[in-house]
């Protein structure tokens, strides 16, 4: 990708605390921390609160724009009376240190919730207020797997400013207006890169990228994947329990369920995230359901994801973060499902 | 910015049982205002989500066509949570509706051809919106012969019947009613929607075909139209599948890339023939 338009300067580690304090003015900022064991993206107060020592999120930040719950509205139930009135405008939020993978899964979302019309106007407003800033990856984990589906640990798309660590320093690429902001608070604290800094970058990056090796090659496993009726079909589910946690931890997934919730005299319509790896997900009120056994719902999430999203939006709905490897309770992998296809012809 | 997912008031202007087992009811909504009304735009084929507040929404065909002014129509069989409350809402109350949506028949496609519409059971909804499209004074010159095969399984499960008898009647139009079974009064025909279809053969060239019923029926009809000489781009099937957002998002209703919400309802047997046959 080419650099022109693209600002890049430099940050030392030691002003990291004088940035965070001067973005926290203009800004909510999420950033990762070890909660509970747990690497989470959560609100920070200061550069301090900054875990920069983790591999992944465990939660995609998919739930900072799509909420697993959300009301739509609310109404009166005896009344029947809706009411439609949003709460007030949000600060402006800073998503800080999202993995690249994980930022190309917003610009993926985007497709569903604004391009493909009408607009959600609930993923709108919290994405509009929302800027991302993503950390290059230097150590991919074992269940990565990015390079295969058209992204990478230094992946820029969905990004609005990339950091890369550096040995004592950042290097900090503006890829968007909505970046300018952001690092425009640093203006008097950055300074330009250096020859010496910009190759390091470019050899630190070689060095991860090399570490991640292409499992699978997603145009060859989509001609054998298109062969809907295909036997290994009744063979790759077989493991699966359906408990949805891939599909759950996954950044691009965004199927949702609208149910109407009353507690007397008040009632609310919801959205939730729902998955196609349920029964319930496609029955109808008739008791007909084209997806009647797991057979045909593992079918649906992997076609879905490599053959009709790249048919319908014109890319794979996956960025290869791994989640769906690395917590899936019977060590069903993604990978191994799609280098069959391909070995298949 | 509009908001897709919040509906609009609609009161139950009048409530009509349609069939013996009274578990199908056709409901006639106004639009509680006038600038939800204008902003109604729709043509036959499309459908909407009703909706009760407390229960949910569920996506039911429009039954009535756009030639009918100041109301809409709205036949429902009682399934689920959403359409059993239906069953119980009296004259005058207030519901939700959120639409147009989908697409339509192909209107344009049709004009200048002879129309064959298939319709088997309480699947005649949004059929009837397209036939009371063509009949309507303006329409009709618009459009060559129309066809009409109809069938339910009793004579009581029939839908629509006064509409039928005078459709029966009119000279601009062929109708053919049946039964699966007739009872003593039933003096009409007798038999399966597809045999009905072979009997009386209605000419393929220069027709568009529409067909929507159970599909036990859709099953057997497409080998009859294949027959009849019907060629795959000619023949357009209405499609039902569960959905909750209606406008492509939530990711429930795909048969492969195409979602029957924003894609469909509306598909010809040819798009058909080339996605998974999944639904």
């Amino acid at each position: 990708m080419s650099n022109k338009g693209k600002k890049v300067a430099v940050l030392n580690r030691q002003d990291l605390t004088a940035f965070f304090t001067s973005l926290s003015k203009r800004f909510r900022i999420f950033g990762p921390s070890r909660i509970h064991r747990v690497d989470s993206l959560v609100e920070i107060a200061s550069a301090d609160a900054i875990n920069f020592n983790y591999r992944n999120m465990k939660m995609s930040p998919k739930a900072f724009f799509f909420p697993q719950t959300q009301t739509l509205f609310s109404f009166d139930n005896e009344s029947k009376d809706v009411n439609t009135s949003e709460p007030c405008q949000d600060r402006q939020r800073i998503l800080f240190g999202l993995r690249p993978c994980d930022a190309q899964s917003i610009w993926l979302l985007d497709k569903v919730f604004v391009e493909n019309t009408p607009s959600d106007p609930y993923y709108m407003k919290l994405r509009t207020s929302t800027r991302i800033v993503s950390l290059a990856c230097t150590h991919p984990s074992p269940t990565c797997f990015c390079t295969s589906v058209n992204c990478g640990p230094d992946s820029e798309i969905g990004a609005d400013v990339i950091f890369y660590e550096l040995n004592g320093c950042y290097l900090i690429k503006t890829l968007t207006p909505e970046g300018e902001d952001v690092v425009a608070v640093a203006n008097d604290i950055v300074k330009p890169p250096t020859e010496k800094e910009l190759s390091e970058k470019e050899d630190i990056m070689r060095k991860a990228r090399e570490k991640m090796k292409r499992v699978f090659d997603l145009e060859c496993a989509q001609k054998t994947l298109d062969n809907f009726d295909a036997p290994r079909w009744a063979r790759l589910y077989q493991k699966c329990l359906g408990c949805g946690v891939c599909t759950y931890l996954c950044p691009t997934c965004h199927c949702f369920d609208i149910t109407d919730e009353v507690v007397q005299p008040r009632g609310r319509r919801v959205r939730t995230w729902d998955s196609c790896m349920y029964q319930l997900f496609t029955l109808h009120a008739s008791g007909h359901n084209p997806r009647p056994t797991q057979k045909e719902r593992m079918r649906q999430r992997i076609m879905h994801k490599f053959s009709y999203a790249r048919k319908y939006y014109g890319h794979a709905f996956c960025v290869g973060c791994g989640r769906c490897i690395t917590y899936c309770p019977v060590n069903v992998d993604i990978r191994q499902f799609m280098k069959k296809f391909m070995e298949e012809k | 910015m509009n908001n897709p997912y919040i509906p609009a008031s609609v009161k139950i202007d009048d409530i009509i049982i349609e069939n013996e087992a009274g578990d199908i009811r056709t409901f006639r909504l106004t639009f509680a205002y006038k600038k939800d009304e204008r902003k109604f735009s729709f043509l036959p084929g499309q459908f909407a989500e009703l909706s009760v507040l407390g229960a949910g929404e569920c996506p039911i065909g429009i039954a009535s066509s756009p030639t009918e002014k100041g109301y809409l129509l709205f036949t429902v069989k009682r399934a689920g949570v959403v359409t059993t409350q239906l069953h119980r809402a009296e004259r005058g109350e207030i519901i939700g509706l959120r639409g147009p949506l989908g697409n339509t028949y192909p209107l344009q496609k049709m004009e200048g051809h002879n129309i064959l519409i298939v319709g088997g059971g309480f699947a005649f909804t949004t059929l009837r919106a397209v036939i009371k499209y063509i009949l309507e004074e303006n329409n009709r010159k618009r459009f060559d012969d129309l066809t009409i095969i109809y069938g339910a399984r009793t004579p009581g499960e029939l839908i629509y019947k006064n509409e039928l008898w005078e459709w029966e009647k009119r000279r601009d139009m062929t109708t053919y009613i049946t039964v699966d079974r007739g009872d003593k009064d039933w003096k009409r025909r007798e038999g399966f929607v597809p045999s009905v279809l072979k009997e009386v053969a209605p000419r393929s060239n220069e027709t568009i075909a529409l067909v929507c019923g159970p599909p036990i029926m859709i099953k057997f009809t497409l080998p009859v139209l294949d027959e009849l000489g019907f060629i795959p781009e000619s023949i357009f099937l209405s499609l039902e599948m569960r959905m909750k957002c209606g406008i492509g998002k939530c990711g429930r209703c795909n048969i492969g890339h195409k979602y029957v919400c924003k894609d469909g309802p509306v598909f010809s047997f040819r798009e058909l023939q080339e996605l998974p046959n999944e639904y």
